[in-house]
């Protein structure tokens, strides 16, 4: 297993080149003017250099290579340029909006998994009764609802008429209590770090304030998690090692849980690799209803501020984001593929 | 021909699809008629009534009202539609195009090509599409070309995948190679034999899409970088809803037609597109089209 | 053996398996491996054997579908295996196929008239004859009454077969092969087709090579038979020697296996000693070896050769080349 995961490691690099090229070739389409921002740490240094000076200094007037190793050395030293949008360094800028949408992709995933495992398991459990078809219906519906329809119904119903779980990412009490110089920030998330201090308020704020934006945009993904579910579910009963196992003595329960569902949800946790770039995407909306700031939100302002060096920023950090994450999904599958697992211990 | 028609409209999500999407293309081609342009040049412009920052609600001028800026409701959500299919058919006939010639040819060939084409295809499917786009309308600058230009970039490798698997199960047929006994070109071949009978899930596919670019072109336009201001587009309609979705206190929903209105309009497109592309997949038995 | 129209020599084609993007133990499966024969102008050669001992292989390689690994082919003296993609052109309007499903050898999205049009097309027939000549394909297969414009999935199994017939006759070939023409086919069809074909040879001059796994139908409608085990001719003989007179182990199993449609005579099938599946042959010695019921001790030392035994007749099997 340990070799599984070193291959998928050491392929990392690989794929973080190619990105970082192609988004550092974006900066092609930019005026010199507006490359200078791509690499300049502070708003002093653009008013205390005249354009050509600073033209010279990251040698923008250079071949394509030339400019991108400049780059990636900047990279590397954690200069990633000036926000303008955000009034503050990149590098500052992304450590507090990346928690933010981890958590909340964290959230998102939770919801995919369980609610796809119980849900689908319910309609399976139940095929063709009553309960499969409201799930089934239910499904359809949340498949094809917009996630900006269900983040503005959502907010309407729990925020505008029942004025339950409001927006934004924690409530003025505990926002007080997390910029306080006592509360140890260890990771940026709130979930952890509200523990990790022994705040609990603090946890339940955040956790309250992750319930309808995870909910929001995770909804056409847990409609395909059911449905992945369910069938993957009935399609395992089906099999000849159900029959084995009854006769070897578990019991329905036994058999279902330890054999079949587990199983069933390898099928599940491949479609929640695949939907880590949906929910990213989705994260843009979700975070822009809720008031939300992560990242979704950075690049918005970004993008309407114009400001270059975020948006680029912005993406270099959502493909980090995203490969993390698909490595998590894949050690995930590995630990509960069997398959996998005694096929590399030998 | 005749009978698959049938067969379609005798599908009960299927004829709902077909009964929407019919909607909504006469809307789109009557907008004119339904909703006269103050100005015929310059059409997609929403009229507007005064330049009030409140919006007001549905009275004998505007029919369903107007939103925050004076634009009329009424006006937008039709000249809207038009925005939405042009932009729908647009961009899915390039993605489509592109990327079932791009997965057909790599397919049909084989090789070091096709590995190098599932790679880029591979990388692609990692981007996330409306952050991509977000990012590409950025450097670009702003209008409806460039968010369908965006599009198109960004949305073809579904395509070439789907294309690709299609056309690795046709090629093997009988008939491919009976074609070739008699002495076609490879190129013939591809174009007479093996595209036309893959071609079934790329249609599903598209009818799907079409809901989904106007969707993620909507979302664009809701989070404010999407179409200029006043372009009639129903997500930016939606954007200029967003400071009055909580009403005014007593009354949550006083401000409904703000948002109601064009909630309706992008919901129903895009579940007529789908449900669509949904019936023609259980028609084909390509359940998983997508 | 100087009217021979196909001749070929120590053909081979290997399949490699599970190729991946790194360098890993590769798995070759030798499909066919090493064969002789000719095929004289004017006959139908059968080629039986069981699935997958590369029979449909040999007929592909034949009209230049897949090109061979080793060994050479020759068309009338030509050398087919030499040959470009180009140089061939001209060549395979002699060389065509008649393939086993009739419902996968018909494009579904093609009419008939456009079908039969297609090989016309391609080698630039005159196009004011060509109306004239698709009728005349249509009267050859006995289509004559058939709409034009209708489609395959319109077509019963046997009448898309007359219709990929047709499409093999349009360029006028000498040299035809059907591969398992009939096999999918239901029996009282199957004897309509191999009739047909027996009277298109004589009106038309035909050479066949003539694939299936059924040793009757094989038996009905060839001059000469080869029989095909792991990839190697084990026999080749007469049609009416064959049948008396089998002399490998395998084909005396294949004979036994033929049902007899004779009400009186009990059906004595020759049980095999080890289930069929796949057998790795000792690698030394005959593919045959592991099932065959006759076997000596060089078998497993020493592969045998295809030798001549009397007339017509030759066999690949240590009992009769001591």
């Amino acid at each position: 297993m340990a070799i599984f995961i070193f291959k998928r490691v050491i392929g990392i690099p690989v794929t973080l080149f190619i990105l970082s090229l192609m988004i550092f070739s974006l900066v092609l389409f930019l005026s010199p003017s507006e490359r200078v921002a791509v690499f300049v740490s502070s708003s002093d240094a653009l008013q205390s250099a005249s354009l050509e000076e600073l033209i010279e200094r990251y040698g923008l007037d250079q071949p394509f290579y030339v400019q991108y190793g400049n780059w990636v050395k900047e990279l590397l030293r954690g200069n990633l340029g000036w926000s303008s949008s955000a009034r503050m360094p990149i590098s500052e800028a992304l450590a507090l909006r990346i928690p933010a949408t981890i958590e909340l992709l964290f959230a998102g995933q939770v919801i995919l998994l369980f609610g796809g495992i119980y849900l689908g398991t319910l309609a399976a459990e139940k095929e063709n009764r009553f309960t499969d078809h409201c799930i089934r219906l239910l499904t359809i519906v949340g498949g094809a609802i917009p996630e900006f329809l269900v983040g503005l119904f959502l907010l309407i119903l729990f925020y505008v008429t029942f004025d339950l779980l409001p927006p934004g990412r924690l409530g003025m009490l505990s926002t007080d209590i997390v910029n306080a110089p006592a509360f140890v920030k260890y990771t940026g998330l709130h979930l952890v770090d509200s523990l990790l201090n022994g705040q609990p308020h603090v946890f339940m704020d955040a956790f309250s304030h992750l319930i309808l934006p995870s909910m929001a945009y995770s909804l056409g993904g847990l409609a395909a998690t059911v449905r992945l579910m369910r069938s993957s579910l009935l399609d395992n009963l089906s099999r000849g090692y159900v029959p084995t196992a009854r006769l070897k003595g578990l019991s329905n329960r036994q058999v279902m849980t330890r054999h079949v569902r587990r199983n069933a949800m390898l099928p599940v946790i491949t479609f929640m690799g695949m939907r880590i770039p949906v929910l990213l995407s989705g994260s843009v909306i979700v975070e822009t209803i809720f008031n939300f700031p992560g990242m979704g939100m950075f690049i918005v302002t970004a993008a309407q501020g114009l400001d270059f060096p975020a948006i680029i920023a912005a993406s270099l950090a959502v493909s980090v984001i995203i490969i993390i994450s698909n490595l998590i999904v894949d050690i995930l599958y590995t630990v509960l593929n069997p398959q996998i697992r005694l096929d590399i211990s030998r | 021909m005749k009978k698959q028609a049938k067969a379609l409209v005798q599908h009960p999500t299927g004829i709902i699809g077909i009964i929407l999407v019919l909607f909504w293309v006469s809307v789109a081609i009557l907008a004119p008629m339904l909703a006269p342009p103050q100005d015929p040049d310059n059409a997609y412009m929403m009229v507007r009534h005064g330049f009030s920052s409140l919006p007001n609600p549905p009275n004998g001028q505007s029919p369903w009202g107007t939103t925050s800026g004076g634009y009329d409701i009424f006006y937008g959500i039709i000249w809207g539609s038009r925005t939405a299919l042009v932009l729908g058919l647009v961009t899915v006939l390039a993605t489509a195009t592109i990327g079932a010639l791009a997965g057909g040819v790599c397919a049909y060939y084989g090789g070091i090509l096709d590995g190098v084409c599932m790679r880029i295809v591979d990388l692609f499917m990692g981007i996330p599409f409306l952050i991509a786009v977000i990012v590409m309308t950025t450097v670009w600058g702003k209008g409806m070309d460039k968010i369908i230009l965006a599009l198109i970039v960004f949305g073809w490798h579904r395509y070439a995948r789907m294309m690709r698997s299609e056309v690795l199960v046709v090629k093997e047929q009988e008939f491919v190679l009976a074609a070739k006994n008699m002495g076609a070109s490879p190129m013939g071949i591809f174009f007479r034999h093996v595209l036309p009978n893959a071609l079934s899930p790329i249609i599903i596919l598209m009818s799907i899409n079409i809901g989904r670019m106007v969707l993620v072109a909507a979302s664009l336009s809701f989070v404010g970088i999407g179409a200029e201001p006043g372009f009639a587009d129903w997500g930016q309609m939606l954007n200029f809803s967003r400071n009055w979705i909580s009403g005014i206190p007593g009354a949550p929903f006083y401000y409904w037609y703000t948002y109601a209105y064009a909630s309706v309009a992008i919901f129903t497109f895009v579940l007529g597109w789908t449900l669509l592309g949904d019936a023609l997949g259980t028609m084909y038995g390509k359940q998983e089209a997508y | 053996m100087n009217n021979a129209l196909i001749t070929i020599q120590s053909l081979e084609k290997e399949f490699v398996v599970r190729r991946g993007f790194f360098p890993r133990p590769k798995k070759i499966i030798r499909a066919v491996d090493g064969i002789d024969f000719s095929i004289n102008t004017g006959e139908t050669f059968g080629l039986v054997g069981e699935s997958g001992c590369g029979k449909s292989t040999t007929g592909r390689m034949l009209v230049r579908l897949m090109p061979p690994t080793s060994g050479k082919i020759y068309y009338q003296g030509e050398e087919l295996t030499a040959k470009t993609e180009k140089q061939m052109l001209p060549l395979r309007r002699n060389l065509q196929m008649i393939f086993q499903n009739p419902h996968g050898s018909l494009n579904p999205r093609m009419s008939l008239e456009q079908i039969l049009e297609e090989p016309l097309k391609i080698h630039r027939y005159p196009f004011s004859n060509r109306a004239k000549r698709i009728r005349e394909l249509m009267d050859y297969v006995g289509l004559s009454q058939t709409s034009m414009d209708r489609y395959p999935a319109e077509f019963s199994g046997g009448q898309r077969q007359r219709i990929a017939i047709a499409r093999a006759l349009a360029l006028d070939p000498k040299f035809i092969v059907a591969d398992e023409a009939v096999s999918a086919l239901d029996v009282s069809i199957q004897a309509q087709i191999l009739n047909l074909l027996m009277d298109l040879q004589k009106e038309l001059g035909l050479t066949y090579l003539f694939i299936s796994h059924d040793l009757g139908v094989v038996n009905y409608i060839s001059d000469r038979i080869g029989v095909m085990y792991l990839g190697k001719l084990v026999e080749v003989a007469d049609c009416n020697t064959l049948y008396r007179r089998p002399l490998h182990p395998y084909t005396k199993i294949l004979l036994a296996s033929v049902p007899v449609a004779d009400p009186n005579q009990t059906f004595k099938a020759m049980a095999w000693d080890t289930p069929e599946g796949d057998f790795p042959a000792p690698p030394a010695g005959c593919s045959f070896y592991n099932r065959c019921r006759e076997r000596l001790d060089i078998c497993s030392r020493q592969k045998p050769s295809l030798k001549e035994q009397a007339q017509g007749q030759s066999v690949a099997c240590h009992l009769f080349n001591p």
